[in-house]
């Protein structure tokens, strides 16, 4: 039977957050066709993403588990996922529209000769068949995209498009499997990532933001700030 | 080593842009265009590298008769030559069939290594570089900040999200998409601009290269997005309307 796939992201067992987004817009699309869906990791070790995963509907949370994935590449990555799309053959395949997937999902995508339907705000069932909106200009325009040909279809969502908030709760099965990854093959041979200097602080990647002004008065009542997120 | 640099032409970023009859274009007439920016950072590393260590950079461009503008100033900044793939139909290709037609003309100069940026300013797939490699059979890294070339290997630092950032090495041929700001772009000097004009610019077409258009993904309709000036009051305790306030700008203006 014919199904959505939600390609999800994590590393060293840490759920990317816009996983659970993409996972909630396969929620929305296997309803709006009648389909089920099937949610996948890969890496080395993703238990506990695996299980942030398995608390929301879906049939499965299928974890491609390979050493050589550990470290993401973009090679092992496409091939883990290409055999993977090619044994389920999905009728979508959905991803979030993270740097990652930039790197890995056209490639994945024109494997199956087929591009990539990126940054996508919305899809929506119209009797015409499924529409898919992106913006374009840099959001000065919005683009109505439709995919044609035989699936699967490839698709990446944008941040804030579907919400995690809304997702349905479920308790589906955990399966591991070996991914057909061959080390030799992979080209990129990377290095573990690090952060830049202490002024190079992300404050869109925070969890919580605490803001202190000179209301604050002394130095001392800094600590009052340090224990607020907690 | 021949670096081959792929950009592209867009409408410049403050043109107004205006859809057309049609609902699928917008009027092109009287707009203003330039080199896509991320291509314009690609091709600043590529010439930073020339200047380092020798060898060639080829500038490849598909477009209208119009490109030609960006493809002399490239010439200008210090390129040494250029493939121009003419057709006026690439804004109805879709991003694979678009990257064929690049991977096919980028072939006949068997370059060592593919610059381009990491997406274009007007559509923004932000595939193109990853599909050349994959259709040439070459290794690649997309978001690239930085490039050390030594003999057949490459190392590059690559943005990651969230403040983090990564080296990775890889065999040359590769195919790097460079972001944007990684390098000060030079100016054309006007020895540059003089000499642009007798470097040889190499005409293809879609039919020289054997390859057809493809429109697997199509552009029904264009729309300006919703805009309205609309305030609202948040009421409630502060903690419902820092609640508020958060959905809205999590959800509605996407700005979290």
């Amino acid at each position: 039977m014919s199904r959505v796939l939600a390609v999800c992201e994590q590393s060293e067992g840490v759920l990317h957050p816009m996983s659970l987004e993409a996972l909630a817009a396969g929620q929305c699309v296997a309803k709006a066709l009648g389909m089920p869906l099937t949610a996948c990791l890969f890496g080395a070790e993703m238990s506990e993403a695996a299980g942030k995963l398995a608390r929301y509907a879906c049939e499965a949370v299928v974890c491609l588990e390979h050493e050589s994935l550990a470290l993401y590449t973009a090679d092992g990555t496409i091939e883990a996922l290409a055999a993977y799309v090619e044994e389920l053959r999905p009728h979508m395949v959905l991803f979030p529209h993270t740097y990652r997937v930039r790197d890995f999902a056209p490639a994945l995508a024109a494997r199956f000769g087929k591009p990539l339907v990126s940054d996508v705000t919305a899809i929506r069932a119209t009797e015409a068949g499924l529409r898919f909106d992106r913006p374009l200009f840099q959001g000065k325009l919005r683009g109505e995209y439709s995919a044609e040909g035989p699936p699967p279809v490839f698709v990446s969502i944008q941040a804030g498009s579907y919400r995690a908030d809304a997702l349905e709760p479920g308790a589906p099965a955990v399966e591991s499997r070996r991914a057909a990854v061959d080390p030799s093959r992979i080209r990129q041979k990377p290095e573990p990532p690090f952060r830049e200097g202490a002024r190079e602080v992300d404050l869109s990647a925070a969890e919580m933001i605490v803001a202190a002004g000179r209301g604050i008065h002394e130095e001392s009542n800094l600590r009052l700030v340090g224990s607020l997120p907690s | 080593m021949k670096i081959l640099v792929a950009l592209k032409q867009v409408p410049a970023r403050d043109s107004i842009l205006e859809i057309d009859s049609s609902g699928r274009t917008f009027n092109h007439t009287g707009l203003q265009s330039e080199i896509n920016e991320p291509d314009a950072y690609a091709l600043e590393a590529a010439l930073q590298l020339k200047d380092q260590q020798g060898g060639e950079v080829v500038v490849l461009c598909a477009g209208p008769e119009e490109a030609a503008s960006s493809i002399r100033e490239a010439l200008a900044k210090g390129a040494d030559r250029a493939l121009h793939v003419l057709d006026d139909t690439l804004e109805e290709w879709d991003p694979l069939s678009l990257a064929r037609l690049l991977a096919k003309a980028a072939e006949t100069e068997s370059p060592d290594l593919i610059l381009t940026g990491l997406q274009s300013d007007d559509t923004g797939s932000g595939q193109t570089g990853v599909l050349i490699a994959s259709l040439l059979g070459m290794a690649h890294a997309t978001i690239v900040m930085k490039i050390e070339v030594n003999g057949r290997t490459l190392k590059v630092k690559r943005e990651l999200e969230g403040g983090w950032f990564q080296y990775v090495s890889m065999p040359l041929p590769a195919v790097l998409t460079v972001q944007s700001g990684i390098n000060k772009l030079r100016y054309a000097t006007l020895m540059g601009i003089k000499k642009a004009k007798s470097k040889e610019v190499k005409t293809l077409t879609s039919k020289s290269l054997g390859v057809p258009a493809g429109h697997k993904v199509v552009l029904e309709r264009l729309s300006l997005p919703r805009k309205s000036k609309e305030t609202v009051m948040l009421a409630g305790s502060p903690a419902e309307q820092a609640a508020q306030l958060v959905e809205k700008l999590k959800f509605e203006v996407k700005a979290l």
